[in-house]
C-alpha cells in the first residue's frame, strides 16, 4: 500500500552509467544532501523500488563552463536569463529493497543496477516512517527525526548500542552532551535501563530526571586498589623504577603478612610505616624511599577519606545502581586518578558481569550497563598507554557476550585510540570540521561515505549523520532536545558582568560616604 | 622524422626566405587603405535583441540515416528572455543525406529567426548569400526546369500559391508554440501526395529548397523596412574574396591569395569596418521568371541584396563578416545611410560583446549544438540502439 509508485511524486530520471550502489540523477529541483529517493527498478520478488540517499547535489549551468571566463562575460549572459540553462543533477547511494525493509526490517542491498532513465522519487513520508518507526517494546528509542523529511521520527536499537558500541563524535558545542541526554533518559526512562556516566567536567545534572539519576562520588578502597594502580595514583613510571621495587616490596609484603585483610582499614598507614623502616634497612637507596614516601603522604593528604575512602562501597550495585543514569563525578580528580577510578570500577564491572553471565546468574551484577565515557580522547588516547584504555579494549571486545557497552563521547576523534573506535560499530557524527578528524572517523566507520564526510562540516547544531546497526539505515538525523537540563550551560558572559558591575553599584551606594558624615 | 624535416628546411632556409620577401604585400595593403574605416564603436544594448543559431547530427546505420537538426533563437524582448527552439528527428534514405540535412538545418534555422523577429538587432549566425545556392538535384539549369514542370505537372498549376499559403499559416501558427514536432510544411506535402518514390526525388528537393525559401522572405521582410534593415547575417569565418579582387596586382607581382577576412585581420588591429560592397542574390536569379514561382520567389529576391562589409569591434578582436540585406529596389540605400547603419550595429554588438564577439551568439551557438553523445542517448530511447552503456559496444555500430 505504501509502496503504491502512483502516489509518489517524481523527482527525476537516472542519467549515465549506473552501479548497484551509486546512481546519478537528473532533477526537477536541487535534491537535498541527505535527503532519501526511492529509485525505480525492474519488478523482483524483493519488490520495484530501493531506497537510496543523496550524497551529492549540483546545479550547473553550460553557459558559464567557460575557460577564461571573465566577470564581462558573465554579465552579459546574466541579461539573457542564465537560470533558463540551469540543470541540477544529484548522486546518489543505493542503501537496499524497500519491501524487506519494511516489512521484516531487513537491510538487502540490491546485487545489480537500475536502469539508466529509470525514474527516482521523492522518499514519502509514509514509506520512511515504515522504515524508521519502532517501538520501545522491541528495545528502541526515538532519537529524533530526519533533518530532510520533518516528522519522520527516527529510532534506535539501545541492544545494538550495549553490544556494539557507540562513538558520539563532534567538535565543542555541536551537540553531544544534548545527545547523550537523550539518549540515556529515554533508556533509563523507557527501557529501565542502567548507564554509568564518566563525567570529566562534573557537568551533568539530573540528567534523566530526579529519581532517576545518582551522582557518584569516585571511591575506592585503598586495600582494594591493585600495584598498578598504585603506580598511577603517584606517579611512578617506569623510570622510577627504585620507587617501585621499594613499594612492590612493601604492598606484597602487606598482603603476605595478612595485615592488608586483618585491617585493610589501615592499609595506607602500615603501607608508609613500612617503607619508613626501609629508610634505614636500605640507606643505599634512602633518596629513592624518601621520594616514594613524599608522593605517599602526599596522596594521602590529598584524597584519604574521600577519593581513597574506607567506607569505599564494596558491591558494584552501590556504585552503579541498577535501573539509574549514575554519574561519577571526577571534574575535582587529577587525570592520572580518573584513570585509575574509570579503569578499577570498568574492570569491575566486567568481571561482574562475567560472573553473572557465567554462573547464570548465580552471582555478580545483574543487568547490562552503558557506560558513557566523556572526553574519550584522555582516557583512552592515542600514542599514550593508559589503564582505562587496556580495560576498554576488553569491554570492546568482550562486552558484547557479557553485556557491558561503551559510548565514547569526544571532541577529538583523532585523538582516540584507534582501535577501540573501530570497535564502536555505531556511530552518530555531528558537526566535524578538522579534516584529519574526518579522515580519522571514516577510516573507523564502514559505512561512511566520502560524500557524506564532506557534508560534516555544514551540519547545524543537534543535526547528526547515524551510522550502524543501531539505526536500519544511515540517516541524516535532528536529534531531539533534552527534555531535562543535561549540563549546565555556557556562561553568558556579558550577563555577569553586569551582575558584578550592579552588585558593586549597590554596595557603593550602601556605603556612606565618609565626607557626609562630616555636614 | 622531425630531424628529417629540419634537415631539409635548413638547406632550404635562404630560398625560404626569400619568398618571404619577394611576396608584395603592396597591392593588398592599397586595397585596405582604400577600404578600411576606422570607427570606434559607442557601447550601447540595443533595447531588445535576438540571435539565431543552429546545428545538426547523424547516425548512420546499414541504409538509412538518423539525423537530428535544430534551430535555436533567443530574445532579450521587453526585458523578457524569449527561446524558440526549432527541431526534427527524423530517418533519411540515400542519396543526398548530407545536403537534405544541412537544408532541414536551415529551415530549422530560418523558422526559429521568424520567431524571434522584430527586435531591434537580429543576429543570424553564417552567410545569408550561402544559403540560396540550390541543393544539388537542382543544380543544374535544365535539372531546375525539369523540377519545376514535373511539380506543376503532379500538383498542379497552382500548387505553389497553395504551397505558400500553407507555409505562411503554418509560421503564423507556430510563431507562440515551444515545441512542434513536425515544423516543416514540405514534409506534410510529400506524404500527403505521396512523393515517396526516387523518381519523385527532383520534386522533393524543389519543396525542400522553395520551402527555405519561403520562410526566408518572411524572415526578411519582417526584419527589413523601407528605411531601415534590423538584421545581420556574421560570420567569423569566410572564403569571400570580394574586396580581394579588388586589388590591382601587376603581371609579375607574386602575391597571396587570401580571403578577405585575413586581409582584413592582417593589415589592421583597431576596430573599424570595410566600405560596404553591394552583393546581387545571383543563385535566385536561376529561378524562372515567370510563373507562381516567379512571383513569390524571384519577384522578391530581385529586389534585395546583401550589403557586406567586415568589421572588428574592439583593438586586437576578430574580424567577422557581415551580410545585412537590404532592399535595393528603388536604388537602394545611398553609401552613408548603408555607413551609418554598420555603425549602430556595431555599437549595438559593442554593448553585447564579449572578447569582441556578440555574446548573444555564443549563447545560441552552445545551446543549438547536437553532439554524437545526443545522437546515441536519441537513438537508444527510440529504440535503434540496444541499451548498452559499455562504449566499445556503441562503437561497432557505426
Ligand atoms: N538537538 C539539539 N537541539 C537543540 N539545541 C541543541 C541540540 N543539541 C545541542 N543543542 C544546544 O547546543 C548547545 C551545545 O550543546 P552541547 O553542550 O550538547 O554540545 P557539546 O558538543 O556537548 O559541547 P562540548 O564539546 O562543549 O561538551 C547547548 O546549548 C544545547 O542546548
Ligand atoms: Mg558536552
Amino acid at each position: 500500500m505504501v509502496l503504491d509508485k502512483g502516489k509518489l511524486n517524481v523527482l527525476g530520471h537516472i542519467v549515465g552509467e549506473t552501479s548497484h550502489s551509486k546512481i546519478r540523477f537528473t532533477s526537477l529541483r536541487p535534491p537535498r544532501v541527505g535527503e532519501y529517493v526511492l529509485v525505480e527498478y525492474p519488478p523482483s520478488s524483493n519488490g520495484d523500488l530501493v531506497l537510496g540517499i543523496v550524497e551529492r547535489s549540483n546545479i550547473g549551468n553550460p553557459s558559464l563552463m567557460v575557460e577564461g571566463i571573465t566577470p564581462r562575460y558573465v554579465e552579459k549572459a546574466e541579461r539573457l536569463n542564465l537560470e533558463r540553462n540551469n540543470y541540477m543533477i544529484g548522486q546518489a547511494r543505493l542503501l537496499g529493497w524497500v519491501k524487506p525493509l519494511i516489512k521484516d526490517r531487513k537491510l538487502i542491498t540490491p546485487n545489480y543496477p537500475p536502469k539508466p532513465g529509470a525514474r527516482v522519487y521523492e522518499a514519502s513520508p509514509e514509506v520512511l516512517r515504515g522504515i524508521f518507526e519502532r517501538s520501545p517494546n522491541e528495545g528502541w528509542i526515538r532519537i529524533g527525526e530526519l533533518v530532510n523529511h520533518k516528522g519522520v521520527p527516527v529510532y534506535v536499537n539501545v541492544s545494538s548500542i550495549v553490544s556494539r558500541h557507540l562513538a558520539i563524535l563532534a567538535v565543542t558545542g555541536a551537540g553531544k552532551s544534548n545527545t547523550v541526554g537523550v539518549l540515556v533518559d529515554r533508556i533509563v526512562n523507557e527501557l529501565d535501563g542502567t548507564v554509568l556516566i564518566v563525567d570529566m567536567h562534573n557537568e551533568y545534572l539530573e540528567i534523566a530526571g530526579p529519581g532517576k539519576t545518582r551522582i557518584v562520588e569516585p571511591k575506592m578502597h585503598p586495600a582494594n586498589l591493585s600495584l598498578q594502580e598504585y603506580y598511577n595514583l603517584l606517579r611512578l613510571d617506569p623510570q622510577a623504577s627504585k620507587q617501585r621495587m621499594y613499594l612492590r616490596k612493601a604492598y606484597r609484603e602487606l598482603f603476605q603478612k595478612g595485615i592488608a585483610q586483618k585491617e585493610p582499614e589501615k592499609f595506607l598507614e602500615k603501607l608508609e610505616e613500612l617503607i619508613e623502616t626501609y629508610l634505614a634497612k636500605y640507606k643505599g637507596d634512602a633518596k629513592s624511599i624518601s621520594d616514594l614516601l613524599n608522593k605517599l603522604s602526599e596522596l594521602r593528604e590529598r584524597y584519604e577519606g574521600r577519593l581513597l575512602s574506607i567506607d569505599a562501597p564494596t558491591r558494584l550495585e552501590q556504585v552503579i545502581e541498577p535501573g539509574m543514569a549514575n554519574i561519577i563525578k571526577l571534574g575535582d580528580v587529577d587525570e592520572e586518578v580518573a584513570d585509575v577510578v574509570v579503569s578499577h570500577t570498568l574492570k569491575w564491572l566486567l568481571e561482574e558481569r562475567k560472573d553473572y553471565v557465567m554462573s547464570s546468574g548465580g552471582k555478580g551484577y545483574p543487568v547490562p550497563v552503558l557506560v558513557v565515557v566523556e572526553e574519550a580522547h584522555v582516557l583512552i588516547p592515542r600514542n599514550r598507554s593508559t589503564l582505562t584504555k587496556n580495560v576498554a579494549a576488553r569491554v570492546a571486545r568482550e562486552g558484547r557476550k557479557f553485556g557491558v557497552g561503551l559510548a565514547l563521547v569526544s571532541q577529538r576523534p583523532k585523538n582516540i585510540d584507534e582501535d577501540a573506535l573501530s570497535q564502536t560499530n555505531n556511530k552518530i557524527i555531528l558537526k566535524l570540521v578538522e579534516p584529519n578528524d574526518k579522515r580519522y572517523v571514516q577510516n573507523a566507520s564502514e559505512t561512511l561515505s566520502e560524500e557524506l564526510m564532506d557534508m560534516l562540516s555544514d551540519l547545524n547544531v543537534g543535526e547528526a549523520i547515524l551510522l550502524g546497526m543501531m539505526t536500519p539505515i544511515p540517516a541524516l538525523v535532528k536529534i531531539d532536545k533534552a527534555k531535562r537540563k543535561t549540563t549546565g550551560s555556557d556562561i553568558m558572559v556579558h550577563l555577569e558582568w553586569r551582575k558584578w558591575r550592579e552588585k558593586q553599584g549597590e554596595l557603593e551606594a550602601e556605603t556612606p560616604d565618609p565626607f557626609d558624615l562630616m555636614n | 622524422m622531425k630531424d628529417y624535416l629540419l634537415e631539409i628546411a635548413l638547406r632550404k632556409a635562404g630560398i625560404i626566405r626569400s619568398r618571404v620577401s619577394e611576396a608584395n604585400l603592396e597591392p593588398l595593403r592599397r586595397v585596405v587603405e582604400e577600404y578600411w574605416k576606422p570607427y570606434e564603436p559607442r557601447e550601447i544594448e540595443p533595447a531588445s535583441y535576438s540571435a539565431v543559431d543552429g546545428s545538426h547530427n547523424r547516425v548512420d546505420f546499414k541504409g538509412y540515416t538518423l539525423y537530428a537538426v535544430m534551430g535555436y533563437g533567443l530574445a532579450r524582448i521587453n526585458d523578457r528572455v524569449v527561446e524558440a527552439p526549432v527541431g526534427d528527428v527524423d530517418l533519411l534514405l540515400p542519396p543526398g543525406v548530407s545536403e537534405r540535412i544541412q537544408l532541414y538545418r536551415e529551415t530549422a534555422e530560418a523558422i526559429a529567426a521568424y520567431k524571434v523577429s522584430r527586435s531591434d538587432l537580429l543576429m543570424i549566425d553564417g552567410s545569408l548569400k550561402a544559403l540560396l545556392i540550390h541543393p544539388r538535384p537542382l543544380a543544374g539549369e535544365l535539372a531546375l526546369r525539369s523540377a519545376i514542370n514535373k511539380a506543376e505537372e503532379r500538383l498542379g498549376e497552382e500548387f505553389f500559391q497553395e504551397y505558400w499559403e500553407g507555409i505562411n499559416n503554418g509560421l503564423e501558427g507556430i510563431r507562440g508554440e515551444s515545441l512542434v514536432v513536425d515544423p516543416f510544411y514540405s514534409k506534410k506535402i510529400i506524404f500527403s501526395r505521396g512523393l515517396l518514390s526516387s523518381d519523385d526525388r527532383g520534386i522533393i528537393a524543389l519543396l525542400e529548397y522553395v520551402e527555405k525559401l519561403m520562410v526566408l522572405r518572411r524572415v526578411l521582410e519582417e526584419n527589413i523596412d523601407e528605411d531601415r534593415s534590423r538584421i545581420v547575417y556574421i560570420s567569423k569565418t569566410s572564403r569571400t574574396m570580394e574586396y580581394f579582387k579588388k586589388a590591382e596586382i601587376g603581371e609579375k607581382d607574386v602575391v597571396p591569395v587570401i580571403s578577405d577576412i585575413l586581409l582584413f585581420t592582417y593589415f589592421t588591429e583597431k576596430p573599424g569596418y570595410s566600405k560596404p560592397l553591394i552583393i546581387p542574390l545571383e543563385e535566385v536569379k536561376r529561378l524562372p521568371d515567370t510563373g507562381v514561382l516567379a512571383r513569390i520567389i524571384r519577384g522578391f529576391y530581385d529586389e534585395v541584396g546583401i550589403a557586406l562589409t567586415f568589421t572588428r569591434i574592439i583593438e586586437g578582436g576578430p574580424v567577422f563578416k557581415l551580410e545585412i540585406p537590404v532592399r535595393i529596389a528603388s536604388g537602394g540605400p545611398s553609401m552613408e545611410e548603408l555607413e551609418s547603419l554598420i555603425r549602430r550595429f556595431m555599437d549595438y554588438m559593442k554593448g553585447l560583446e564579449v572578447n569582441g564577439y556578440p555574446y548573444p551568439l555564443i549563447e545560441v551557438d552552445k545551446a543549438s549544438k547536437i553532439t554524437r553523445g545526443d545522437m546515441h542517448t536519441i537513438a537508444q530511447s527510440i529504440g535503434l540502439l540496444p541499451q548498452i552503456t559499455g562504449r566499445e559496444v556503441l562503437e561497432e555500430w557505426f
